[in-house]
């Protein structure tokens, strides 16, 4: 097994994984849909975390000295540790909620050769990379690159089928029946998922209604498209999400990063 | 200044194998995911249409709204009855009151002259087979219930108890709407922009149109009611004849006996006696003295007779009335609830027929199964 089929290999689980939510999200009893939440929002929450004690430990190296107070108080611990938590916990309910309500197939292509694709150009930004950057810093920087690569073409593909899925036309009636539409539509086993899932349908109900009263249309004018593409652009909150959801696979221990004498 | 560690690449792709090995899983999960369907969630929520406002139930909510629909309906169709009978009460007792305030008429007519003559001349065509037998009784029937009165009132009143069984359904449907929004008040919902063909249905504004629909069906066309439907001498010259054959029977025969001994002689004793001066008049004399005495003769007696049976034939009428006034009640009625019956069947059937898509709402009772909606929102 190479060094890179095997975080591609990972990444395709984590994919897996992701549909599994998406398979069975709706039927999950309460305590289900927590681990499923949890089985999100861990990976990238010590992803966060991962990416935050190497960016400390390259300012400490960059800034500080070794063996200074502030260094020891930029180790990046407790705190970093809580923010990783609270991003964590709120990208996974996104997260949960978007996987669970994509139906797809082609949304679902993409995620699924998305999660190899990020390793394949996390590999090549490494490559191309390793001889300009400093070791330490190297994974962040890649990393962001993948994003950006990897991300901006998967929003892409994203933004490009929801333009052409059809929607329902709430052009004629008031917020509150496409809000209540979209709702409607949200069945969960589990009263808290089911709830989650209609705050979902909330935010389509009010931004499909919006573009609507203020676009009635799709078409060709370009001011048109742009707004259609700002009305999806939320499609790249759920990509972020799900990249951050592969981030500690590719980004990897950090440990032996952030001490110098161990550094690779 | 330390220089920065560096990192060695990883060379993708180094072995077909492995790189094989990930497409494969690449394959195989997209196969999975272009194949198996997700697993959905069927909320066992109704959807309850009324009044064109949409609302959504639970297994509770539907089971107590077949429960009380069907209750209240069932006390509903009660209450008619009840209201029926308290209709045709009030009703008839103001025809048969009529009828025995006519009753006097009846008897005076029937201790007249002209009625003594009248029976004893019909007698003697039924006797003859040239008229129909009966004719005492009918003529009672037609003295106490005129016919036009008969048939107006009648008609009023089938006309007033479908009024007010119109009435008294749309009372119970107005109350059965307000509990059922009452109770249903909290889980009302916008109207869907489109019908979601997995949720279980159930528009009761249908329910109230067919129970509306059916009432016509039971009260709208009148009552195949025979009194309304035949003449009043077909209906109540039966009830009478037993009264006029007890009293008038019996009256006539001691009359008849009285006549027999009395009449020849005192018209022949009067002829005898008035004209025996008479000369070349004498015989037309002695005719017109024997009719006068024999008029005088048959007043005399049907005085004699009133004064001695009118109380009898007038009590015999009374009970014979109150007998005809109890089978016309029984037969309205029997007539009303056999409508009200079937109403109240058809209404029990129709809750049921309408309940059906509310049952397939609830736990252990699998409603039909949809696919994702097209317009469903993505992510």
């Amino acid at each position: 097994m190479t060094a890179l089929a095997r975080p591609m290999l990972a990444l395709l689980a984590l994919a897996a994984g992701a549909w599994l939510v998406h398979l069975v999200g709706r039927a999950l009893p309460t305590w289900g849909s927590a681990i499923a939440w949890l089985g999100l929002a861990a990976p990238i929450a010590v992803g966060a975390a991962r990416r935050r004690r190497l960016r400390c430990a390259a300012f400490r190296e960059a800034y500080l000295a070794p063996e200074g107070a502030l260094a020891t108080r930029f180790r990046g611990r407790a705190l970093t540790y809580v923010r990783a938590g609270v991003l964590g916990g709120i990208l996974g309910l996104v997260l949960y909620a978007a996987l669970v309500r994509l139906e797809d197939e082609a949304a679902w292509t993409v995620l699924v050769i998305g999660a190899p694709a990020s390793a394949a150009v996390f590999a090549l930004w490494r490559r191309a990379l390793a001889g300009q950057l400093a070791a330490r810093y190297l994974p962040e920087i890649a990393w962001r690159l993948t994003v950006v690569v990897v991300g901006l073409a998967m929003a892409a593909a994203l933004v490009a089928l929801a333009f052409h899925r059809p929607y329902p036309d709430v052009g004629d009636v008031d917020l509150e029946r496409a809000i209540w539409h979209f709702v409607d539509q949200e069945r969960a086993r589990s009263a808290p998922a089911q709830l989650l899932l209609q705050l979902a349908g909330v935010k389509d109900g009010l931004r499909l209604w919006l573009a609507q009263q203020l676009m009635p249309q799709p078409g060709l004018s370009a001011a048109q498209a742009l707004g259609w593409l700002i009305v999806l652009a939320e499609e790249a909150v759920f990509v972020w999400s799900y990249l951050s959801f592969l981030c500690p696979v590719l980004i990897g221990s950090t440990k032996h990063e952030e001490r110098p004498d161990r550094a690779v | 200044m330390k220089s920065a560690p560096t990192v060695p690449f990883e060379r993708p792709s180094r072995s077909w194998a492995a790189g094989l090995a990930v497409v494969a899983a690449a394959a195989g999960l997209l196969s999975l995911v272009r194949t198996v369907a997700p697993v959905d969630w069927h909320a066992p929520e109704t959807e309850i249409v009324l009044g064109g406002i949409h609302y959504r139930a639970g297994a509770d909510d539907l089971g107590w709204l077949e429960t009380f629909t069907a209750q209240h309906f069932a006390a509903g169709g009660e209450a008619a009855r009840a209201l029926v009978v308290d209709e045709i009460d009030a009703k008839l007792d103001g025809l048969f009151d009529e009828a025995h305030a006519r009753l006097p008429e009846f008897l005076d007519w029937y201790y007249s002259l002209r009625g003594e003559y009248s029976r004893i001349a019909m007698a003697a065509l039924e006797a003859a087979d040239l008229s129909e037998p009966g004719y005492l009784a009918a003529r009672a029937a037609a003295t106490l219930f005129p016919e036009q009165t008969w048939a107006s009132r009648l008609a009023a009143l089938e006309r007033d108890a479908a009024d007010r069984l119109a009435a008294h359904y749309a009372g119970v449907r107005e109350a059965w709407r307000g509990e059922v929004e009452r109770r249903l008040a909290p889980r009302r919902v916008p109207a869907p922009l489109a019908a979601d063909a997995a949720r279980p249905r159930l528009v009761l504004d249908d329910f109230l149109a067919e129970t509306v629909q059916r009432e016509r069906q039971a009260f709208g066309t009148r009552m195949s009611f025979g009194a309304a439907a035949a003449g009043v001498g077909a209906v109540a010259a039966p009830a009478l004849a037993r009264a006029a054959a007890v009293r008038g029977g019996r009256a006539a025969a001691a009359r008849t006996a009285a006549r027999g001994a009395s009449r020849v002689g005192a018209a022949a004793a009067s002829g005898a006696a008035v004209c025996a001066p008479g000369g070349p008049v004498a015989a037309a004399c002695a005719v017109l003295a024997g009719a006068g005495a024999w008029l005088v003769t048959d007043w005399a007696l049907l005085r004699l007779d009133e004064r001695m049976h009118r109380e009898n034939l007038e009590r015999a009428f009374d009970d014979a009335l109150r007998r005809f006034r109890a089978e016309v009640e029984r037969e309205l009625v029997a007539s009303f609830d056999a409508a009200v019956a079937a109403h109240a069947a058809a209404v029990a059937g129709e809750i049921s027929r309408s309940f059906v898509p509310a049952r397939a709402g609830r736990p252990g009772q699998s409603a039909a199964a949809g696919n994702p909606h097209p317009e469903d929102g993505g992510p």
